[in-house]
C-alpha cells in the first residue's frame, strides 16, 4: 500500500537530491578559473525499490520505486592523460629553460652589432695594418694601442658576463630545489590526507585537484612522475629515485660541486653518500645543463681564443723593437680571457713594428702581426683567431635555434595534451546553466508534489467526518 | 569535443601573445632593417656574413695603406724626375765644357760653378721628405740621409731599407728604392765634373770620365724610375682589385643581411590584420556571452 507518508519522503528526497545537485554546479561555477579544477558532477540514482503487496493476489503488483538520491559525486579526469601530459610538459620546460638562458646569452654577447668581439678582433689586425702602411707615425701607434686595449677589455667583459650568468643560472638551481622540496612536502601531506578520506569509502575531490596540480609543477621542474597507489596515495619519483612515498618525502639538497666553486650539485639528501639527482627532464635539467655544459664550452672557447691571442701576438711582438729600440716586450699580459691586459709597459714608442733596432721605417713586425688574422694557428685546430670565433658564435646560434625550435614544437604538443585534459575536465559554464536549468526545473516539480501531499493531507485532516457539522 | 570557458580563454591567449610575438619581431626586423636579429635567426647565414664583414673592414685596412703608399711613390717618383732634369741639363752643360770653343776662365768659373750647383741640389732632392719623413733614406725615416761632408764627399746616413707594404691580401710592393746607389753615382760624377773643370791645367780625359760616369749613373736613375712607375701601377690594381671586392661584398652582403622593406611591412600590415581579426573573436568568445544570460 502507498502511504502519503512514503510519497513525502520521496518528494523530500527529490528535493534533497537536487538541491545537492545545484550545490556540485554551483561549486564547478565558483572554480570555473581555478587553475587544476577538475569540474565534478552528483551522480544521481533511483533507490532501492521496494514490492507492492496486493491485497487481492498474493503476488506483488511489481516493484514500487523509492526516489532518487546522489550516488556519488564524480571528478572528471583522466589520469592516462595526466601522465602523457607531464612527461611532455617536462620536456618543454626543459627546453623553454635553455632556450631562456641561450637567448639571454646571445643577447649579451651581441655579435651581430657594432659591440660584438669580433668587430674588436677586426678593428686590432687593422690598426696594425695601417701601422704597417706607416710605422713611425705616432697618432696610429696610440691609436693601436687604444685598440688593443678594446680588446682585451672586449675579452674580459664577455667572461664576465658569461661567468655572471652561470652565478645566475646557480641561484636558480639552489631556489628550484627548494621548490622541489616544499612541492614534495606538499604531495606528501595530501597523500595522508586522500588517504584518510579514501579509507572512509569518500572521494577527496578537491585534493585530488590539488596534488595534481602540485604533481604538474614537480614535473615541469624536474621531470618527476607519479603513480597511484591503491589506498589513494601516489609514489613520486626522480630519475628512478624516490622522492615521496605515502606521506614521507625525501628531499633533494645543494652541496658545492668539487672543482667548481661557487657551483653547486643537487643530491639526494638522505642518501649517504650524497648520490647526484639524475634528472629525467624538466627546468633544473636544462638550467644544470646550460651551467655545467653549454657556458664552459663557451668560457673555454673564450679562453682559448685569448690565450691563442695573446701567445702569438706576443711572440712577434717581444722579438720587434719600437721607435725608441725596446725589444721584448709583450704586447698582453695574461693567459686567458680574464686575464689578459694590456701591457701597461708598452707606450707609443716602445710599441714595435720593426724587426731590427733603429729603423723607424722598419714595419716587418707590424706586418707579421696583421696577417695573423688569416692565419691558421694550430692551438685554435688549424684556423684563423676570426674564423674560430666565427665558429663559436655559429655553434652557439645552432644551439639557440635549436633550443627555440625544440621549446616551441614541445610547447605546443603540451598546450595541446593540456587542451585535451582541459576538455574533459574542464567546467563548460553552459553546461552548467543547463544543468542547472535542469536541476531548478527537477527541485521545482519535486516541491508541486510535495504540495500535492500537503493538499491531500489537508483535505484527509480538515476535510474529511465533518457531515453534519 | 567538449568546449570550456577556461580552455577557450586560455587559446584566445595563446593566439593574441602568438600574433603580438609576430608583430614584435617583425617591429623590430623593420626598426633594425636587418634580416637576422640574433645568430640563432640563421646561424649558417650569420657566419658567412660575419666572415664578409671581416673582410671589408680586412680591405678598408688595405685601402688606407694603398692610398699612403700610392702617395708616398708619388713623391719619390717627382724627386726621380727632378734628377733627370737636372741630368739631362748637365749633360748640356759638360758637353759644352768639353767642346773647345769654351775659354778657360769660363770653364773654371761659370760651368763649375753652375755643375756644383747641381751637385747642392741633387743632395736636396736626396734629402726630400714626404709628410716629414726622409723618402731615400731607408728605414731611417727620421735621418737625413745625405750629407756633403767636404765639398768632395758624399755621406749617406740612411740604411738603403727597402719598405715593404702589403697592398691587398697576399701581395707587398716595395714603395721606396735603394737610394744610395742611385744618388751616389750621380754625385759624384758631378764633383768629377766640377773638378775637372775646375782645375787650372784642363783636363779633358777627366771631364770625358766623368761624363760618362754621370751618363750611367743617368741611366741608373732612369732604371729606378720605370722600376718605381711599374710597381705604381701595381699599387694601382691592387687599389682597383679592392674596390671591386668591396663593391661586390657590399652587394653580397646587402642580399644577406638586408631586410627587404616591402616584404617585410607588406607582412606586419598582414599581421596586424590577423591580429585585429583575433582582437573581434576574442571580444566574442570571451565576452560573458553564456547561456547564463538567456535562461530564465
Amino acid at each position: 500500500m502507498p502511504g502519503i507518508s512514503s510519497g513525502i519522503h520521496i518528494a523530500l528526497q527529490a528535493i534533497l537530491a537536487h538541491a545537492q545537485t545545484i550545490e556540485v554546479i554551483e561549486h564547478n561555477v565558483a572554480n570555473a578559473n581555478t587553475p587544476g579544477y577538475r569540474r565534478q558532477s552528483a551522480i544521481l540514482e533511483a533507490t532501492v525499490p521496494s514490492p507492492i503487496l496486493a491485497a487481492h493476489k498474493g503476488m506483488g503488483a511489481g516493484m514500487r520505486g523509492g526516489g532518487v538520491r546522489v550516488a556519488q559525486i564524480q571528478r572528471f579526469n583522466l589520469e592516462f592523460f595526466d601522465g602523457r601530459y607531464r612527461s611532455v610538459s617536462a620536456s618543454a620546460k626543459y627546453w623553454e629553460a635553455r632556450r631562456d638562458i641561450l637567448v639571454q646569452i646571445e643577447a649579451t654577447l651581441a655579435e651581430t652589432s657594432q659591440d660584438g668581439l669580433i668587430n674588436k678582433l677586426d678593428q686590432f689586425w687593422n690598426s696594425w695594418q695601417n701601422l704597417a702602411g706607416d710605422p713611425a707615425n705616432l697618432s696610429l701607434r696610440v691609436s693601436l694601442l687604444d685598440d688593443a686595449r678594446v680588446l682585451a677589455e672586449g675579452f674580459n667583459r664577455r667572461w664576465e658576463q658569461l661567468q655572471q650568468i652561470r652565478l645566475d643560472q646557480n641561484q636558480a638551481v639552489i631556489s628550484q630545489v627548494e621548490q622541489v622540496n616544499a612541492y614534495a612536502d606538499e604531495v606528501a601531506r595530501l597523500n595522508k590526507e586522500i588517504a584518510r578520506v579514501f579509507s572512509t569509502g569518500e572521494r577527496p575531490n578537491d585534493l585530488l585537484d590539488q596534488r595534481d596540480r602540485v604533481l604538474d609543477r614537480l614535473a615541469e621542474l624536474t621531470g618527476a612522475v607519479a603513480h597511484e597507489q591503491k589506498n589513494g596515495e601516489v609514489m613520486v619519483s626522480i630519475g628512478g629515485h624516490v622522492l615521496v612515498m605515502g606521506v614521507q618525502a625525501l628531499h633533494l639538497t645543494t652541496q658545492p660541486k668539487s672543482g667548481d666553486t661557487p657551483m653547486v650539485e643537487v643530491v639526494w639528501q638522505a642518501d649517504t653518500p650524497p648520490q647526484t639527482v639524475n634528472l629525467a627532464g624538466g627546468s633544473l635539467k636544462g638550467i644544470l645543463e646550460v651551467r655545467d655544459e653549454v657556458i664552459p664550452q663557451q668560457i673555454q672557447g673564450l679562453n682559448t681564443l685569448a690565450g691563442q691571442m695573446i701567445q702569438q701576438v706576443n711572440a712577434l711582438h717581444s722579438s720587434g723593437f719600437g721607435l725608441n729600440g725596446a725589444t721584448g716586450l709583450p704586447l698582453f699580459n695574461g693567459t686567458d680571457a680574464i686575464t689578459m691586459r694590456l701591457n701597461a709597459a708598452v707606450d707609443a714608442q716602445s710599441l714595435a713594428a720593426a724587426d731590427a733596432s733603429g729603423q723607424p721605417g722598419n714595419n716587418a713586425i707590424a706586418m707579421a702581426i696583421a696577417v695573423l688574422r688569416n692565419q691558421p694557428i694550430a692551438g685554435l685546430g688549424n684556423v684563423s683567431p676570426n674564423e674560430y670565433y666565427n665558429g663559436q658564435i655559429t655553434s652557439f646560434g645552432v644551439l639557440t635555434k635549436n633550443a627555440t625550435q625544440n621549446s616551441t614544437t614541445h610547447g605546443l604538443v603540451a598546450k595541446a595534451l593540456n587542451d585535451q585534459r582541459e576538455a574533459v575536465g574542464g567546467v563548460s559554464l553552459d553546461e552548467e546553466a543547463a544543468n542547472l536549468a535542469k536541476a531548478q526545473r527537477a527541485y521545482q516539480a519535486a516541491a508541486r508534489v510535495l504540495t500535492a501531499y500537503d493538499e491531500m493531507l489537508d483535505r484527509i485532516i480538515n476535510g474529511l467526518g465533518l457531515v453534519g457539522r | 569535443m567538449r568546449v570550456t570557458h577556461q580552455g577557450m580563454i586560455n587559446n584566445t591567449i595563446a593566439h593574441l601573445s602568438g600574433n603580438m610575438d609576430q608583430i614584435a619581431r617583425l617591429q623590430s626586423k623593420i626598426a633594425a632593417g636587418k634580416k637576422n636579429l640574433s645568430p640563432s635567426d640563421d646561424p649558417v647565414n650569420t657566419s658567412q656574413s660575419l666572415t664578409m664583414r671581416s673582410t671589408l673592414n680586412n680591405l678598408q685596412a688595405y685601402r688606407s695603406t694603398n692610398e699612403l703608399t700610392r702617395e708616398w711613390m708619388e713623391a719619390a717618383d717627382y724627386s726621380l724626375e727632378q734628377l733627370q732634369t737636372i741630368g739631362v741639363r748637365a749633360v748640356g752643360l759638360i758637353t759644352r765644357g768639353l767642346s773647345d770653343t769654351m775659354g778657360s776662365d769660363e770653364r773654371q768659373h761659370a760651368l763649375a760653378a753652375e755643375i756644383d750647383g747641381m751637385i747642392a741640389q741633387v743632395v736636396q732632392i736626396g734629402n726630400s721628405t714626404h709628410k716629414g719623413e726622409y723618402i731615400f733614406a731607408g728605414f731611417q725615416l727620421h735621418t737625413q740621409p745625405f750629407v756633403m761632408s767636404d765639398p768632395n764627399t758624399l755621406v749617406y746616413q740612411g740604411d738603403n731599407g727597402l719598405l715593404q707594404r702589403a697592398i691587398a691580401p697576399g701581395q707587398s710592393v716595395v714603395m721606396n728604392l735603394p737610394a744610395e746607389p742611385v744618388f751616389r753615382p750621380l754625385v759624384e760624377s758631378l764633383i768629377a765634373a766640377r773638378n775637372a773643370l775646375q782645375s787650372a791645367s784642363f783636363d779633358r780625359n777627366a771631364l770625358q770620365t766623368a761624363f760618362t760616369q754621370l751618363e750611367s749613373a743617368l741611366d741608373a736613375v732612369d732604371a729606378q724610375r720605370t722600376g718605381l712607375g711599374t710597381r705604381m701601377r701595381q699599387v694601382k690594381a691592387a687599389s682597383d682589385g679592392i674596390d671591386k671586392t668591396e663593391i661586390e661584398l657590399n652587394s653580397l652582403l646587402s642580399k644577406r643581411e638586408d631586410l627587404n622593406m616591402a616584404e617585410a611591412i607588406t607582412l606586419l600590415r598582414g599581421q596586424e590584420t590577423t591580429y585585429q581579426a583575433v582582437l573581434e573573436v576574442s571580444r566574442r568568445a570571451i565576452s560573458a556571452l553564456s547561456l547564463f544570460d538567456y535562461l530564465r
